[in-house]
């Protein structure tokens, strides 16, 4: 494939999250932070930014320092470098493929943000559909 | 940790009246629930944590530990500093390096300065001198669950590259020095213990492997630890270690382990090992020497002397469920599912008193609620006949409990035991009998008291509108053997009932798609169990629709509208349907003026859970 017709990486993860209003409908303001296992290591490095305000998500760069500083609500680390270049993998139902990723440890989460903060901000039903036990959990 | 004190830390009548019932265990070694150490609150991660960074706070513990002592036991105190989960009244928390949690429900994180820890290790050391001073015999620290101590032992936490951070002896730093203040402080006439993860269960997040876990219970030994506790697991560990999928004694080896390396110090371990016989097992074959016991003593406190007298069928069985922790972790005090007692000592009216006018009682339904209220009745001296209409004991309880995929043995335990009790209380048992206002009849005006505990069934009408063909097949009939489903089914409705059915149906091979109204699953599932029903939707292949409402069901499928309004055919063989479930009393309106006390308890009130089940039989059975 050419460099001219190589997908643009933000335009396929906007059109994958234009696909997934209903995750987002509810979030009234917040940031997602993904970055690859390589830079999660060793920062800094580039980030995926999936920037909510009033209920839509919009794919963005940004740049990943330390978890502390990233301004994240919620920090995914992708395993698999190759899906932050192209979520395709992840279709046809992506939210059910990150969740799988994520139980399987190829996608480890943090959350910076606590939970009343996330709850007041509308964030339980996208962290739900991550698979995030959003009320905690003790296994 | 009880969640039964004061905000302010300390400790109540409440908490003192359930340490007497602990104390008298009959346990050789009790440990007091775990204090934090600094003023600051730090060290609190929860709402009702005690505290014991002032004199102040000794009364209630010197109460305690002379409890302990009146029963002839050695009385512990743990020392607690909940580092990442702590601050929980500051709004941040403190580790050895600023690593964000990985659940939603804790404090932004700081990293300590070498002057904080050297404060930490001093509070601590005078947080123990503090304990020997209210008259225990030894303190215990915590390395485990994702606290402080764990923090510094941990790859996943400490990311320092000062003389506290680096290798695992480098890590254990902080263990070691906190261990020798501890000792400084209180001498070596009194013992210090040490909780130590035989596995963190964080290997995804780059946490301690059992290696580094043994590495650091020998780096303990050599430092002078009198005793260690195996422990397992971290609060954020996404991989189950005390719940009921995980099969009794699966983590022994993590003690017998331990015992290999640490020479002389004995170890102490009970992490999912609920049962005497498996313990003491264990301790003869050289896995540990001591057996550690919290959650089976809040199901039965009097567990040990049960055993002693060689009566286990009257042992109340710890079921795993996790009622304690869902509560624990949302700030509330622990409860326990089958010990309705539990955290009501103090109220005289929990306990079950002979009653002062011993009356005929009839309990209607021989599920969890009557089964309780029933047993309840009779210690008490109440003559009590249970009808039951199937052919066994445990109602709902039972059907859900052959198809579970978790440890089915400890849900069945528990009906074994009412059925022992029943046998035992001679309890006068009919099953395969239907009650009826005829048949009670019959027996006026001998009884005086009749309980309505019929549980409750499948709203047939709510279905019957939009299932002429009456094609639906009841959940707990599919369950029980009764309904057999073509290969395609359409379960309805998500919660638990739902769940189980759809989990039993698709692990036979059906091929499952299951419907739910509300937004998510598992609603009216345990907190701390809700994410093994999504995990075991995932694995077992079920479509789930959520947010979606039926509109018409017919043989070739269920028509289903999702809140935009878009309708679907889900296509099927069958439909099976969990909920809506209805209560069963209709016993109530039949006996009203037929009987002198009528009650009624358990799902026939409204359709909940096991816990209510079980507490309101109780209720009820400790007050006729």
């Amino acid at each position: 494939m050419s460099a001219d017709r190589m997908p643009d990486p933000l335009a396929a993860w906007q059109a994958m999250l234009d696909r997934q209003e209903q995750y987002f409908g509810r979030v009234r303001q917040g940031r997602i932070g993904i970055v690859s296992l390589e830079t999660f290591a060793s920062p800094p490095g580039a980030m995926l930014v999936w920037e909510m305000v009033a209920g839509k998500a919009i794919a963005g760069e940004g740049r990943f320092h330390r978890l502390q500083e990233g301004g994240c609500d919620l920090l995914l680390v992708f395993g698999d470098e190759e899906l932050l270049r192209d979520p395709a993998p992840l279709q046809p139902d992506p939210f059910a493929a990150l969740r799988r990723l994520i139980r399987r440890g190829e996608i480890l989460f943090f959350v910076p943000a606590g939970r009343e903060d996330l709850l007041a901000r509308g964030f339980e039903d996208l962290v739900d559909a991550l698979g995030v036990p959003f009320l905690g959990t003790c296994h | 940790m009880s969640n039964y004190n004061s905000r302010d830390g300390y400790i109540t009548p409440r908490e003192l009246a359930r340490m007497k019932i602990v104390a008298q265990t009959g346990a050789g070694i009790i440990t007091n629930q775990g204090a934090y150490p600094d003023p600051r609150g730090e060290g609190k991660a929860y709402y009702r944590q005690v505290a014991i960074y002032d004199d102040k706070f000794l009364p209630e513990f010197e109460a305690i530990a002379g409890y302990i002592h009146e029963q002839k036991a050695v009385a512990i105190q743990q020392l607690l500093h909940c580092g990442r989960y702590g601050g929980i009244d500051l709004g941040y928390c403190v580790q050895p390096s600023a690593v964000p949690q990985t659940l939603p429900h804790f404090r932004p994180p700081r990293e300590m300065s070498r002057e904080e820890i050297k404060q930490t290790i001093e509070e601590y050391a005078a947080a123990a001198k503090r304990s020997i001073k209210a008259g225990f015999d030894g303190v215990e620290i915590t390395s485990f669950m994702g606290y402080l101590l764990a923090n510094f032992n941990s790859r996943f936490t400490n990311r320092r590259t000062d003389e506290y951070g680096g290798d695992v002896t480098h890590r254990a730093r902080f263990m070691v020095e906190l261990i020798y203040a501890i000792k400084e402080a209180i001498g070596d006439d009194h013992p210090l213990c040490a909780r130590l993860n035989g596995a963190e269960l964080m290997d995804r997040y780059g946490g301690n492997d059992e290696a580094e876990c043994l590495e650091l219970m020998k780096i303990a030994a050599e430092a002078g630890v009198d005793m260690i506790s195996v422990t397992v697991g971290w609060q954020e560990s996404p991989i189950s270690s005390i719940a009921r999928d995980v099969p009794p004694g699966h983590w022994n080896y993590l003690a017998a382990r331990a015992k290999k390396v640490v020479g002389d110090v004995p170890i102490a371990f009970g992490v999912r090992l609920p049962d005497a016989a498996m313990a003491e097992a264990a301790i003869g074959a050289g896995a540990f020497d001591f057996w550690e016991v919290c959650r089976p003593f809040l199901a039965d406190p009097e567990r040990l002397h049960k055993v002693a007298e060689n009566r286990p069928e009257d042992i109340k069985p710890c079921i795993g469920c996790l009622l304690c922790l869902s509560r624990l972790f949302r700030d509330l005090p622990y409860l326990c599912t089958v010990n309705p007692a539990l955290g009501h000592e103090v109220e005289p009216v929990y306990h079950p008193a002979p009653a002062p006018v011993k009356k005929s009682v009839v309990v209607v339904g021989g599920g969890p609620a009557g089964l309780e209220c029933a047993v309840t009745a009779a210690r008490r001296g109440h003559r009590v006949t249970l009808y039951e209409q199937k052919d066994r004991l445990g109602g709902q309880l039972s059907l859900l409990a052959d198809q579970d995929l978790a440890n089915k043995s400890d849900l069945l335990h528990l009906i074994a035991y009412y059925a022992a009790q029943v046998g035992k209380l001679g309890i006068n048992l009919h099953l395969n009998t239907s009650f009826s206002a005829g048949l009670y009849r019959k027996m006026c005006p001998d009884t005086d008291v009749v309980v309505v505990a019929c549980g409750s069934a499948l709203d047939q009408q709510k279905w019957a509108v939009l299932d002429p063909a009456g094609a639906l097949l009841d959940g707990l009939a599919v369950l029980e053997g009764a309904a057999v489903p073509g290969k395609r089914v359409s379960v309805l409705g998500g919660g638990k009932v739902g769940l189980v059915t759809a989990e039993y149906l698709a692990s036979n091979g059906y091929r499952v798609t299951l419907l739910e109204e509300q937004r998510r699953l598992a609603e009216d599932v345990m907190p701390t169990w809700k994410w093994r029903h999504t995990a075991w939707v995932d694995e077992l292949n079920i479509e789930a629709l959520t947010g979606c409402r039926v509109i018409a069901i017919g043989p070739a499928g269920v028509k289903i509208v999702d809140r935009d309004g878009r309708e679907t055919l889900v296509e099927h063989d069958s439909v099976v349907a969990a909920t809506p479930r209805v209560p069963q009393n209709g016993l109530l309106t039949a006996l009203e003026f037929a009987v002198d006390e009528l009650y009624v308890v358990g799902d026939a009130v409204s359709p909940r859970g096991l816990y209510q089940a079980i507490h309101d039989g109780y209720r009820l059975g400790v007050r006729l």
